[in-house]
């Protein structure tokens, strides 16, 4: 088990993360009823569910944000969060907050930089652009928003629906990137509402919507075709 | 070395989102000059109450206190993103503090001069209270913005504190316990020419230490990032 600790040696174990029975109420509303999942090095995981399920919840929980009223979370490796309201600041350049993050991981700006631009590059972003982040559209808002959770090269990637506003092309290239990242070993988990792409995962856990919690916990299922039981 | 160049990068975030607020830059640095100059005309002698020098000061505290709330407010939103990234509270308050510190002792720095040259028997005093006035409205304003995370209240509570400072007589018993007592006072003792200047001096030092503390303990609070090292490890009970 390790921390989520920047600027660390990498874990010696692979990454991974298992949520064990969460559940989590805000005040008398129950939006997570005994949530699990379970993710290796390798592994992508969906979370699907009607609006109001607590996928977003979930993710939070994940990533230490919130915590659970029951039930555990464990995670090996380094986590990368991307939300989903894009967390940047209005009045800072693309390069200003790739300096920013990249210091909490002790990357000199330059080196910040080298990398966010590498990232920047594969989800076609226009690389170079000095103009602030309230001017971009919402697309490349939201390109900015995934860069920030890549840098550092997270082991887990935790993204709460993260190719929002994306051209058609980017949210191709999205998924071949997911492909990507756990051909690469890591851990990544996607909230969506794409259906469609639920065979490119190797699980999706679905949650009930709130009405139905009571009667009907969490519902964990491959997501690749070949590897669901027959 | 690696925790000074963290809150260095966060200073100096927080100075280029507020120096790109041009308009609001503006209004803040003139903020105290439109608060001196709307009572500047009136007659005072030693011995009276020296209003439009308490203006002024107050004019300050607005200035200050006001501007670290809403930079402050306005930062909250990425601060749990940046404590998961691998800052630590302390860097993000610390970050914060020292340029709207070296933001504010600028403002003070220019109203100094102006109210040393307008009032030169009482210069040294008053340059004091207004520095000290500047040192305690960036932790008011940094506290308030945790205490209260919502513009409409924070703003109301902001109102209130310095609003009562304003009209509450700097000689009642209730009166120190608001955090501006001190440079009121200093004025008042600098331009009757009488008094000790020591006490009101601590009394600003101290208000400002406990604000500090009470921002660095409600920023904590209000943005920590449970590790899932630490969650691991808990079951909570349910509610």
């Amino acid at each position: 088990m390790d921390s989520n600790v920047p600027g660390q040696p990498r874990p010696a174990t692979s990454p991974a993360l298992t949520v064990a029975g969460v559940s989590k109420r805000y005040g008398r509303r129950t939006v997570l009823e005994a949530a699990c999942l379970r993710a290796v090095a390798g592994q992508a995981v969906a979370i699907v569910g009607e609006n109001g399920a607590g996928k977003t919840t979930l993710l939070r929980i994940c990533a230490g944000l919130l915590v659970p009223d029951t039930g555990t979370v464990e995670v090996s490796g380094r986590i990368g969060y991307c939300p989903q309201d894009p967390g940047v600041l209005d009045l800072l350049t693309v390069d200003e907050h790739l300096e920013l993050f990249g210091r909490a991981m002790d990357m000199s700006p330059q080196e910040a930089l080298l990398a966010g631009h590498r990232i920047l590059a594969e989800l076609r972003f226009p690389v170079g652009d000095r103009t602030v982040a309230s001017r971009l559209s919402g697309g490349n808002r939201q390109k900015l928003n995934l860069a920030l959770a890549l840098l550092g090269e997270a082991d887990v990637l935790l993204l709460d629906e993260p190719y929002q506003g994306f051209d058609y092309g980017t949210y191709v290239n999205f998924w071949d990137l997911v492909d990507a990242w756990r051909q690469a070993g890591r851990v990544v988990v996607v909230v969506t509402h794409m259906l469609a792409e639920l065979t490119r995962v190797d699980h999706v856990v679905e949650l009930p919507p709130p009405r139905r919690l009571a009667s009907e916990p969490a519902r964990l299922f491959a997501g690749r075709p070949e590897r669901r039981p027959r | 070395m690696r925790r000074s160049r963290r809150v260095l990068t966060i200073a100096t975030t927080q100075g280029r989102d507020l120096l790109r607020r041009h308009l609001a830059l503006v209004m803040l640095a003139s903020l105290p000059a439109l608060f001196y100059l709307s009572v500047a005309g009136q007659h005072i002698r030693r011995g009276q109450d020296p209003w439009n020098l308490n203006v002024a000061v107050i004019g300050v505290a607005w200035a200050v206190a006001g501007g670290a709330f809403f930079l402050a407010l306005s930062s909250r939103r990425i601060d749990q993103r940046l404590l998961l990234a691998g800052y630590r509270p302390a860097d993000l308050v610390m970050g914060r503090l020292v340029f709207l510190q070296v933001f504010a002792f600028i403002i003070a720095a220019g109203y100094s001069v102006l109210f040393a040259v307008r009032s030169p028997a009482a210069a040294g005093p008053l340059i004091l209270a207004v520095a000290v006035t500047a040192l305690i409205g960036v932790p008011l304003g940094l506290a308030l913005a945790a205490l209260l995370p919502r513009e409409l209240e924070g703003t109301l509570a902001l109102i209130g504190i310095i609003g009562v400072q304003t009209s509450l007589p700097a000689n009642l018993a209730a009166a120190p316990a608001l955090p501006f007592y001190g440079p009121v006072k200093l004025i008042r003792t600098s331009w009757n020419s009488h008094g000790a200047i020591l006490p009101y001096l601590l009394h600003g030092l101290l208000a400002a230490s406990l604000l500090l503390a009470l921002a660095m303990v409600l920023w904590s609070r209000r943005s920590a990032v449970h590790t899932p090292a630490t969650a691991a490890t808990t079951t909570a009970p349910a509610n």
